[in-house]
């Protein structure tokens, strides 16, 4: 794999977090040398052209929501770094807020210039607290050397940032969610219309974006949109971090040119599974983007399309890699329990929807399931998915419907043996590994 | 209760950051809680005075987050991840071992009021599962040795650093 | 106003700009089931059940959050939306304890009505529902279940954008959350019992009106309030003649949908003590001579009487009264309030919402009919020998040294001590109208026959028919 590193462009050394070591790997360059020439519009056109897409999940974009942005309202323009990362099995953005916090607040600067924002915040969720800790010291040192608090070199602009924390909630990954925890409210989502760019946090216009891709930023207006484009597929640009987890002998975070063959990241990059296993599944992006079984991902590569074509989604790149002899009911019932607990009461499918998919995947893996149970949970889901005010609903109907249709024979044996045929339990990782 | 001199600085501080007042719910029950452990009945009213809101928009958002304890804990909320990766893992093992170790069940304080056991949705921490969070310190890759050790320590007042994650290879 | 031109199941429609959809199908004879959308609450769209179809989006819309667009093209009526109108109402229904035969609301119940119109079907729910508690107190008036609800947050809106004490919230997350107040709080709001006309199920209910009797075996009249100048449209219920609750109805320019919690304590206060009958120096007497003599003693003493006007009296009524002292020559009048602001009690005297500080419905009425009214604090020294009262609670003590008639509902000390007492009625036992604070003229119709006491219009008639008989 090329060794192109845009985001993990440090050697792990312990101080990698320090704006001493970030300015020695050239970093706040595009600050001083990029940003007295261009103009703002002249940075959004470059972000358009890279094709990044949001990173966080949605993969909406990035400079085409930019140019969303409501101008001319009068009203304050407020930028959002989304660091809630909550989509389980995703712990990249943190690794980028730990250990190389400069990067992304020179992406968030650079584009708070480029969008004229008033204010910029980010939102780390409550759980991250030594992340926050390295962050709130790199917003101090970039206080303290003039990039925050006084106008950028050669511009008549300055910015300022504030960490908002939250306090456990899932469901404030999503942007509208977000600003709503931001207001000081719970985290309820909003229907969209209106968008967020037009009329987002206190009702001003707001663009929100993934830690990732702001910390994409800087390489992307100093290297240009056309170099990043050039990077990867067709529809899918630059680089992508993905956390790896599960039955692999290597997890970790590991930054991906897209396009990269999915069996070779497995094989080499991530070493293969544990213990010399077989692979049964694979959650390519987080566990609201559908299941995979080994036939799907033979000729599977790193991006959004070719994700999307095996039958699932490339999301927030959070891998999960599962080895023969993993209970799927356990672990679709780990899932519904986590969505059932998140799903913030609003709207009436996800919120009874939920708790009755949860209890009916309980009682099946329980022994207690019955054979119009699988169904049953087809039909239920086909009355959240598309009907909700915002993406949980559909997020909690991905893993029940491609478990379903993946695995169905599973669901069908817990039920026949009125008993789990893995005897209730997961692989004894532990036992394999120690 | 009232707001100590410290914390009414730390507010006004905060009231320069936000267009609303209504924006500091979040920071303030936060506060309250790192004081006290949990954020009592009582602190409802003090926040809704404080930013001058009605106490309904306090209360709504420190029952709906669940990281904000509104009862009294033991000294140390254990907070062990029960999501995906986690599970897969070997966190139930983990979780029955805190159990059988404290003699107490998931939601339950041990008696001497030291330790609180609950479970917790991914802690973003899945490449080093098992993983469980205490105070703001999270620990990974556990065994019930290092569980053993962890709760040892913490019952002689020994204060953990965050170790910077730290990936391990697997065979 | 402009206008836009949209398409609703094939039917071109026409609708002002910036016009809901929901409310646009609503206007042209196409119902969107709905629960969480009130026409006088701001729309939250949470509770899903008015999704439809419109051709430019992959998915459906909430009818209640949409504005109409020109040529919008919408189908509110294919089997897609069928389907998922019977979804969301089963998903309400898995964890709604059927609590139908003890349940208030039952019989105008958003959630059975829906159900029987869009549904009827079996639920395919085989697992425990969630308990909840069944009894919050949320006040001495309301009571909540938490079970019922289906946090569809009107009521949260409804203390939030209208009575804006901002009492009620939504606690706790998912299908375990529930409607509740601030700890220690409760329910303080001079509108409180409106959430129990909004709320779609039977979660809130009036503890005055539980368990009383069954809606549908009430008879519904329209009526105006007397409680206040305001003069709030309401709907007076009665079985077997007596008044087992009030709500209020819809008038855009009056009180729109709602009406304050005194309003309706009003008629069940004044069910209480009435007066009976008619008494001349305390002994009963038949209303015929009571009319003869009345009539004898104001023809006598026409000069040397001061009237006093009741507020709460019909335009009709005063009307007659007017005819009455102009044919006996009485001069001198004066008009008080009949009901005082007490500042000891927990009823707001005024807001910027419905509440008037003056809490008749009628002075309006006194004004145009008896221009020449002059304030109470004249009437001491004006030298007169005989007061006719009119209306309850007018005088403190009886006006030494005069003769006092009155006609009044209850007892006071004046009705105890004065020389020629006639029982009269509420607005609820007669018809008329009132003219309210902004020059409204409201007619209403009689809700329940008076017993034991004597219509004032009748009264004056009578009256007027012995004199100009002689």
């Amino acid at each position: 794999m090329n060794n192109l590193k845009i985001l993990l462009n440090y050697t792990p050394n312990g101080k990698s977090h320090t704006l001493a070591d970030y300015l020695q790997r050239g970093g706040y360059n595009t600050l001083k040398e990029y940003l007295p020439r261009v103009k703002p519009d002249e940075i959004v056109a470059e972000v358009k052209t890279s094709g990044i897409r949001g990173r966080g999940g949605a993969g909406f974009p990035a400079g085409l929501k930019w140019s969303f942005l409501a101008k001319d309202t009068g009203k304050p323009i407020y930028l959002i770094c989304n660091a809630d990362e909550g989509e389980p099995g995703t712990f990249k953005d943190r690794i980028i807020m730990e250990e190389n916090p400069h990067l992304l607040l020179e992406g968030i600067i650079i584009t708070a210039y480029a969008i004229n924002a008033t204010h910029s915040y980010i939102y780390i969720r409550g759980e991250y607290a030594f992340a926050a800790q390295r962050v709130q010291v790199a917003i101090d040192e970039a206080y303290q050397a003039g990039y925050l608090g006084k106008k950028l070199p050669g511009t008549e602009y300055e910015t300022n940032i504030t960490i908002h924390r939250g306090a456990g909630a899932y469901v404030v990954g999503d942007e509208t969610g977000l600003m709503n925890s931001i207001e000081g409210k719970k985290g309820f989502t909003r229907i969209k219309p209106p968008f967020p760019a037009v009329a987002g946090l206190y009702g001003c216009p707001t663009i929100i974006n993934n830690v990732e891709t702001l910390a994409s930023i800087p390489h992307i207006v100093t290297h240009g949109g056309t170099k990043y484009k050039a990077l990867g597929t067709q529809q899918s640009s630059g680089t992508k971090l993905f956390s790896v987890s599960g039955h692999i002998r290597k997890p970790g975070v590991y930054e991906v040119i897209m396009g990269y063959p999915f069996r070779d990241f497995l094989n080499n990059e991530c070493g293969g599974i544990i213990d010399g296993r077989q692979l049964k599944a694979v959650i390519p992006g987080g566990s609201s983007t559908p299941v995979l079984r080994p036939e799907d991902v033979t000729d599977m590569t790193l991006d959004y399309e070719s994700i999307e074509k095996a039958g699932s989604s490339l999301g927030s790149g959070g891998m999960i890699i599962l080895a023969e002899g993993t209970c799927m009911v356990k672990l679709l019932e780990v899932l519904i329990r986590f969505y059932h607990h998140e799903s913030c009461g609003q709207c009436t499918p996800c919120r009874e929807g939920t708790g009755w998919l949860y209890k009916i995947i309980s009682r099946i893996e329980a022994g207690k399931g019955q054979l119009d149970d699988v169904d049953e949970l087809l039909r239920i889901t086909k009355f959240i998915s598309g009907y909700t005010v915002c993406p949980l609903g559909d997020a909690a109907c991905g893993p029940i419907n491609s478990f379903v249709e993946k695995f169905r024979d599973e669901f069908i044996e817990h039920i026949e043996k009125q008993s789990c045929p893995f005897g209730g339990k997961f692989i004894p990782f532990q036992e394999i590994v120690n | 209760m009232e707001f100590t001199a410290a914390e009414k600085q730390a507010i006004e501080k905060l009231r320069t950051r936000y267009p609303e007042p209504r924006s500091l719910v979040l920071p303030l029950l936060w506060m309250i809680q790192k004081r006290e452990g949990y954020i009592p009945e009582e602190a409802v009213s003090l926040i809704a005075e404080e930013l001058q809101i009605p106490p309904i928009w306090v209360e709504e958002p420190r029952t709906w987050y669940s990281m904000f304890n509104t009862q009294k804990k033991g000294k140390y909320i254990i907070e062990v991840c029960q999501n995906a990766t986690c599970s897969v893992l070997g966190s139930e093992e983990i979780i029955d071992h805190i159990c059988e170790r404290l003699q107490i069940k998931v939601g339950e304080t041990t008696a001497d009021g030291m330790f609180t056991l609950q479970v917790a949705e991914c802690l973003g921490s899945c490449g080093t599962g098992p993983v469980m969070q205490i105070d703001d310190i999270c620990y990974d890759l556990l065994t019930p040795e290092k569980v053993d050790q962890i709760l040892d320590d913490l019952r002689h007042g020994k204060v953990h650093e965050q170790q910077p994650l730290s990936f391990p290879e697997y065979q | 106003m402009k206008q836009v031109k949209l398409i609703v199941n094939d039917k071109e429609i026409s609708v002002p700009e910036g016009t809901l959809l929901i409310d646009a199908c609503d206007q042209h004879g196409i119902y969107i089931p709905r629960f969480c959308y009130h026409e006088g609450l701001f729309p939250s769209g949470n509770c899903r059940m008015c999704l439809v179809k419109i051709e430019k989006n992959p998915k459906p819309v909430p009818a209640c959050m949409t504005p109409v667009a020109e040529n919008m093209v919408v189908s509110t009526e294919t089997p897609e939306i069928a389907e998922m109108r019977k979804a969301i109402l089963e998903f309400i229904l898995i964890n709604h304890p059927l609590d139908c035969p003890i349940c208030d609301k039952a019989g105008e119940c958003m959630l059975q009505d829906q159900y029987q119109a869009f549904s009827g079907e079996s639920s395919k729910f085989k697992e425990d529902k969630i308990p909840k508690g069944k009894l919050y107190h949320f006040s001495e008036r309301i009571v909540y279940d938490a079970e019922r609800c289906i946090t569809c947050t009107r009521c949260v809106r409804f203390t939030r954008d209208i009575s804006k004490t901002n009492k009620l919230g939504i606690i706790k997350r998912g299908d375990r959350s529930y409607v509740a107040l601030a700890p220690g709080d409760t329910f303080d709001d001079a509108y409180s019992l409106c959430v129990t006309d909004i709320c779609p199920v039977g979660a809130l209910t009036s503890r005055q009106f539980r368990f009383k009797e069954r809606v549908w075996n009430l008879e519904k009249t329209d009526s105006i309030c007397a409680g206040c100048a305001r003069g709030c449209n309401i709907s007076l219920q009665q079985r077997n003649n007596k008044i087992l609750r009030i709500i209020p109805r819809f008038n855009p320019e009056v009180n729109q949908y709602w009406m304050c919690d005194f309003g309706r304590d009003y008629y069940l206060q004044i069910a209480a003590e009435r007066l009976t009958g008619a008494r001349i120096e305390g002994t009963p007497s038949t209303y015929e001579n009571f009319v003869a003599v009345v009539a004898d003693v104001l023809k006598n003493n026409a000069a040397n009487t001061a009237f006093i006007l009741s507020s709460h009296a019909t335009n009709e009524e005063l009307a007659a009264a007017q005819k009455l002292c102009a044919q006996l020559g009485i001069q001198q009048f004066y008009s008080k309030a009949d009901r005082v602001w007490h500042p000891d009690s927990a009823e707001v005297q005024q807001d910027d919402f419905l509440i008037l500080a003056d809490k008749t419905p009628n002075q309006k009425g006194v004004e145009k009919y008896f221009p020449a009214a002059q304030p109470l604090s004249g009437l001491e020294s004006n030298g007169k020998s005989f007061t006719f009262v009119w209306g309850p609670n007018v005088l403190a003590e009886l006006v030494e040294p005069t003769q006092t008639i009155v006609l009044s509902t209850v007892a006071d000390p004046v009705t105890d001590k004065a020389k020629w007492v006639l029982a009269g009625r509420t607005a609820a036992e007669k018809s008329g109208s009132f003219t309210n604070f902004a020059g409204v003229v409201q007619s209403f119709k009689q809700a329940i026959s008076g017993e034991q006491n004597y219509d004032d219009l009748a009264f004056f008639n009578d009256l007027l028919k012995v004199l100009t008989r002689d």
